[in-house]
């Protein structure tokens, strides 16, 4: 009945989309993998989010009401504490983004969803690294 | 939310630290022995150290454990005086849950076994009396079925929430599946235009396979009847078998059933194949192998057969396309075999234009594409005699003023003829303009230099060079050497002076056989023999 967990030194990933079913394979896969997810459903909350925590990483969708993927990377940009956290992008296959506002925004990938949640997996991994230093739990890959 | 397994845990302690608030002590009864808590559960207070500790209760205790974690039915037991045991079971025998909630009434604290126990214990009685004033006040033993039935309350409804919580992990764990079903579906019907090259789209599919589900190696093996339009075997990634020992693979993996399969091979572990189908039509095997992330699971199995089944509509749309494209060229090869029948002297003519605007074309490197095409505008350049009179075109003398004027009309004729059927638009400007000469002179336009499209000025140099080694009804074939001299001397004037050289430079060879055929053929065909009395 330890509840503490591993969760106090996996690296952290906030997860950030307006529809729930994305969110909720992300947070399996991810969780599944010894990361510890925060979650936020618009631009809006990520940002309150990102405000009070610390993250090492932060996956967005691009497409979501109030403020769009990109706007919160612009937002993080600008602020000290959040302007180097890494970003990988989600959008709707065929939805076309402006590269070099990617690029501007320091995105490192754009993901096109349906995404397969094992190669966004691998994505988080080669950009941040295993959830701990400790051998992770293999089953969940 | 934390994950569904952690959130299970978290389920079994707060039922421990519910109880406990009341000032019960909650144990599970796990493989029929009472689960006690950790040392950590903080919680438990005093209780957890009076049960756990004294030997007359745990004595107690475990000699009930055998009957509650066989029994059927709930129960509430008085196991000593003022110590009581509520047995809790949820589920049935499938998945099922049993539980002790162990309460103490006030009848204990002035019973004279209270002092023994707290002493086996190694607990101070007046500390303990002390914290039973101030924490929770006991209940009498009369309230102890009240209190067994929120207990058994609570544990069916934390019971129900267990099972929401697997439910909910089962659903996560099949929705992760089917978003990596559909990824790869996705992109392999992507690939799946018609007229995407065979190789190029297996190796997609294989490749795209290998990165869903982390095989180290791919390969797509074509059985030899599909061979004539697909590449025989595609394989990407590393450390895979050899070609042989893939066919061989194959072979033994060949069966009836229509499904994946593992197979463990030496050197190479845990290798899988699955065969590609359309209906009952065999076309290949897929083989997959070098997992990076342990054991296959069925997930990658119904994968590589969603896989397996796309790269089987696509082998037969490439079949059927290919078959597609060898009817349309039969057709033109057709129509063209019936205009050199008007004149047996130019019998095979498109045929070897073809051949050489496709030569010269790919010698002067051309995109495939391109000496794909010319080679049909080659066919089909003298499409257009089809509209001049016999009379005109086998005729043995000079001809009038009015007669190279038909003659003269075949391009446009031929324009005319092609220009509604798309498949041949891009062929259209060798067939209308295959007469122009470099420097204008030519018909029907007039046009020259690079004003000439490429395909035409092509053509131009193939149709002349053949015109002149081959018999015509008005002369006998050339010698090669006076033709190439002929070729130089018209280069600048008639002919593209950039193309010529290249053009002397080709490889004859199968022309030179080709011409030979034809003229064979020719001199057995009675018609020639009626032209050449005519």
């Amino acid at each position: 009945m330890n509840l503490e967990m591993d969760v106090e030194n996996a690296r952290k990933v906030l997860v950030v989309d307006d529809e729930d079913h994305i969110l909720r394979v992300v947070s399996f896969k991810l969780r599944g993998a010894g990361y510890e997810v925060l979650e936020a459903s618009d631009g809006e909350e990520a940002w309150e989010i990102l405000r009070t925590q610390s993250v090492d990483l932060v996956i967005t969708d691009q497409q979501m009401p109030y403020m769009t993927g990109l706007e919160l990377v612009e937002t993080m940009r600008k602020q000290p504490r959040t302007a180097d956290v890494p970003v990988l992008m989600l959008s709707a296959r065929g939805f076309r983004l402006d590269t070099e506002e990617l690029e501007r925004a320091d995105v490192l990938a754009l993901v096109a969803k349906p995404f397969s949640p094992r190669m966004l997996l691998s994505h988080v991994r080669a950009v941040i690294g295993p959830a701990t230093e400790e051998p992770e739990d293999r089953s969940a890959a | 939310m934390m994950s569904n397994q952690t959130e299970n845990t978290q389920r079994e302690f707060d039922m421990f630290s519910q109880c406990a608030a009341a000032g019960i002590l909650w144990v599970w009864l796990r493989e029929g022995a009472i689960q006690w808590p950790d040392k950590s559960a903080k919680a438990s207070c005093w209780r957890a150290e009076f049960f756990g500790r004294s030997s007359t209760i745990r004595r107690l205790l475990s000699e009930r454990t055998e009957t509650w974690a066989t029994c059927e039915e709930s129960a509430i037991e008085e196991i000593l005086p003022g110590v009581w045991a509520v047995l809790s079971i949820e589920g049935d025998r499938r998945c099922e849950e049993r539980g002790v909630a162990l309460l103490v009434t006030s009848e204990l604290v002035s019973h004279p076994c209270f002092e023994l126990l707290c002493l086996e214990s190694q607990l101070d009685v007046m500390e303990v009396r002390d914290r039973i004033a101030v924490e929770t006040p006991l209940v009498p033993a009369g309230g102890v079925p009240a209190l067994s039935n929120l207990i058994r309350q609570m544990h069916a409804a934390e019971f129900a929430l267990g099972r929401e919580y697997e439910t909910a992990d089962s659903v996560d764990r099949r929705l992760s599946e089917s978003y990596e079903e559909i990824h790869l579906l996705h992109s392999l019907i992507s690939g799946l235009v018609v007229g995407t090259e065979p190789d190029v789209f297996l190796g997609s599919a294989a490749t795209e396979l290998a990165e869903v589900c982390g095989f180290r190696w791919t390969a797509v093996l074509v059985d030899e009847t599909t061979e004539a339009f697909a590449p025989d075997h595609v394989v990407v990634g590393r450390d895979h078998p050899s070609r042989a020992e893939l066919r061989r693979l194959a072979r033994t993996g060949r069966s009836d059933q229509q499904l994946a399969s593992t197979c463990e091979v030496d050197g190479h572990g845990e290798i899988i194949t699955c065969p590609i189908h359309i209906e009952d039509r065999r076309l290949g095997t897929l083989l997959a192998g070098g997992r990076e992330h342990g054991d296959t699971s069925s997930v990658e199995l119904k994968l590589l057969a969603a896989a397996a089944g796309h790269i089987g509509i696509f082998l037969a749309n490439a079949s059927l396309y290919a078959d597609l494209d060898a009817m349309f060229i039969s057709t033109l090869q057709a129509m063209v075999a019936a205009i050199d029948a008007k004149d047996p002297y130019t019998r095979g003519h498109s045929q070897r234009v073809a051949l050489l605007s496709r030569d010269l074309a790919a010698a002067l490197g051309m995109p495939d594409d391109f000496v794909k095409k010319i080679h049909l505008a080659g066919l089909v350049h003298d499409l257009g005699k089809i509209g001049v009179p016999e009379s005109v075109l086998c005729k043995a003398g000079g001809l009038t003023e009015e007669e190279r004027g038909r003659i003269r009309q075949h391009p446009q004729i031929g324009y005319r003829i092609l220009k509604d059927i798309p498949q041949v638009r891009d062929l259209l400007p060798a067939v209308l303009c295959h007469h122009e000469a470099w420097d204008g002179t030519g018909y029907p336009a007039r046009i020259g230099g690079e004003e000439i499209p490429i395909m035409a000025r092509i053509v131009a140099i193939a149709d002349s060079f053949d015109a002149m080694s081959s018999s015509r009804t008005y002369r006998s074939a050339l010698p090669r050497e006076k033709v190439f001299a002929e070729l130089e001397r018209c280069a600048g004037t008639q002919f593209d002076p950039g193309l010529v050289p290249t053009f002397l430079g080709l490889d004859l060879r199968e022309y030179d056989r080709r011409l030979m055929r034809d003229c064979m053929a020719a001199s057995n065909d009675p018609a020639q023999v009626q032209g050449e009395a005519a």
